[in-house]
């Protein structure tokens, strides 16, 4: 296994009865790009939040680069966290929050900002306020992009944003994350988009890890399975359904996990249909209490 | 040189194919050089690791080599050697469908064959 870059242990949180996050392991590698999913409430703002230092879990550990990340100044500037929600100081222009937000962090790069302020047409002399909520989100993307941070986390950061503007992001994104490695962990609704650019995903539900999985490992082990419905539940006898649905004598099953080309050649010679499930229905599958 | 998405095979098997299929029509040459890994993923907006597994393939079956340094190339034979390949799946990946799908709608083997010699002209 690479470089640990981030490792939370037993982590637990707890908002009066609710338990946002429920015994929270996991680990992130050096230079890759992280794909957090959940449903909303399903504890992925906590996890973001604890492990850069916003708010403090009530037990379990968060080590950042090897070291306790709790408040620790040697670490902090090597992470660079983009909220979803509002962070920035209303009156101030542009130009004046990306100069501020440079500051905070050991590899800033500021003509990279301006690059990217030009990409994407942003207009450093407008005051925050002004802005519309797609350029508060495109504000979010130039700090983060341009910080170089090794530890780079965006929580939904293409909301109100066009299908191209979203195009031009990841495009950014993906180029450089080639030319200048770090790990990004992006949480993110809009799965089928971004499936492909994340090299793992991570599912959370209701404070749990569920899955930790190479994203294309994901669409490999997921397949429908339809036919009439005696032969879908003799061929699906043995193997993890995930989801049914019948339409008069039809029925369709989602089964996931890793299923040999031999035995779904098998099927295929039984009659069934056998067909790919999208990311984004399997996420829904996955996550269904 | 595109992906489907959508489709059932992975991105990175589709990207080896699809480096292949170009090999077998000529579009790249035996010893040119292949685009960089880095270079597919920002193309086809994919991670560069995806695109890294697709030509990793290759390399593992000596179609396609690195030179330190500079890049990926297509190795000599790489054309007869896709070819070697293909034939020994040609069976399972299009004949197996074909007899299946002709035997759902009661297309004789007679009916088959002369389809295939005539090539598509008379197909009625």
């Amino acid at each position: 296994m690479s470089e640990i870059i981030l490792e939370t242990k037993n982590l637990t949180k707890s908002y009066g009865n609710v338990k946002a996050l429920d015994n929270f392991n996991v680990k992130f590698e050096k230079d890759k790009i992280y794909g957090l999913l959940g449903r909303n409430g399903a504890g992925k703002t906590t996890l973001l939040n604890i492990t850069t230092s916003r708010i403090f879990t009530d037990s379990g550990m968060v080590t950042a680069f090897g070291e306790n990340a709790v408040e620790n100044g040697q670490v902090l500037p090597k992470i660079c966290y983009m909220p979803e929600k509002d962070m920035f100081m209303h009156k101030m222009k542009v130009r004046e929050i990306i100069k501020h937000a440079g500051g905070f962090y050991a590899d800033f790069d500021m003509q990279y900002a301006e690059n990217l302020c030009e990409k994407f047409v942003l207009d450093k002399n407008k005051k925050y306020n002004a802005l519309s909520r797609g350029y508060e989100s495109i504000l979010r993307i130039v700090i983060g992009l341009a910080s170089r941070a090794p530890l780079t986390i965006f929580d939904e950061p293409v909301l109100g944003l066009d299908a191209a503007v979203r195009d031009i992001f990841y495009t950014e994104l993906i180029e450089d994350f080639t030319n200048n490695p770090r790990t990004f962990i992006i949480s993110t609704h809009l799965i089928e988009e971004s499936a492909d650019i994340f090299e793992e995903a991570i599912i959370i539900k209701n404070g749990q890890l569920i899955e930790q999985t190479a994203c294309e490992t994901l669409k490999e082990n997921a397949h429908y399975v339809s036919g009439k419905a005696e032969a879908v539940d003799a061929a699906a006898a043995g193997l993890n359904v995930i989801h049914t649905e019948s339409v008069a004598s039809v029925k369709i099953c989602a089964i996931y996990g890793k299923v040999s080309p031999e035995k779904l050649r098998e099927l295929k010679a039984a009659g069934l249909d056998i067909s790919p499930v999208p990311v984004q229905k399997l996420f829904i599958y996955l996550t269904e209490n | 040189m595109k992906l489907d998405f959508s489709s059932e095979k992975s991105i990175y098997l589709q990207i080896a194919e699809n480096i292949e299929n170009d090999i077998l029509r000529g579009a790249i040459e035996e010893e040119s050089q292949l685009p960089s890994t880095n270079e597919m993923a920002v193309i086809f907006k994919i991670n560069p690791a995806t695109a890294g597994k697709g030509v990793g393939l290759l390399v593992d079956e000596e179609i396609v080599y690195k030179k330190r340094g500079i890049g990926m190339f297509v190795a000599q034979g790489a054309k007869k050697q896709i070819q070697k390949k293909r034939r020994r799946v040609f069976y399972d990946n299009y004949i197996s469908t074909l007899l299946f799908e002709a035997n759902s709608i009661g297309i004789t083997r007679d009916e088959l064959v002369k389809m295939i010699t005539d090539g598509g002209a008379d197909n009625e």
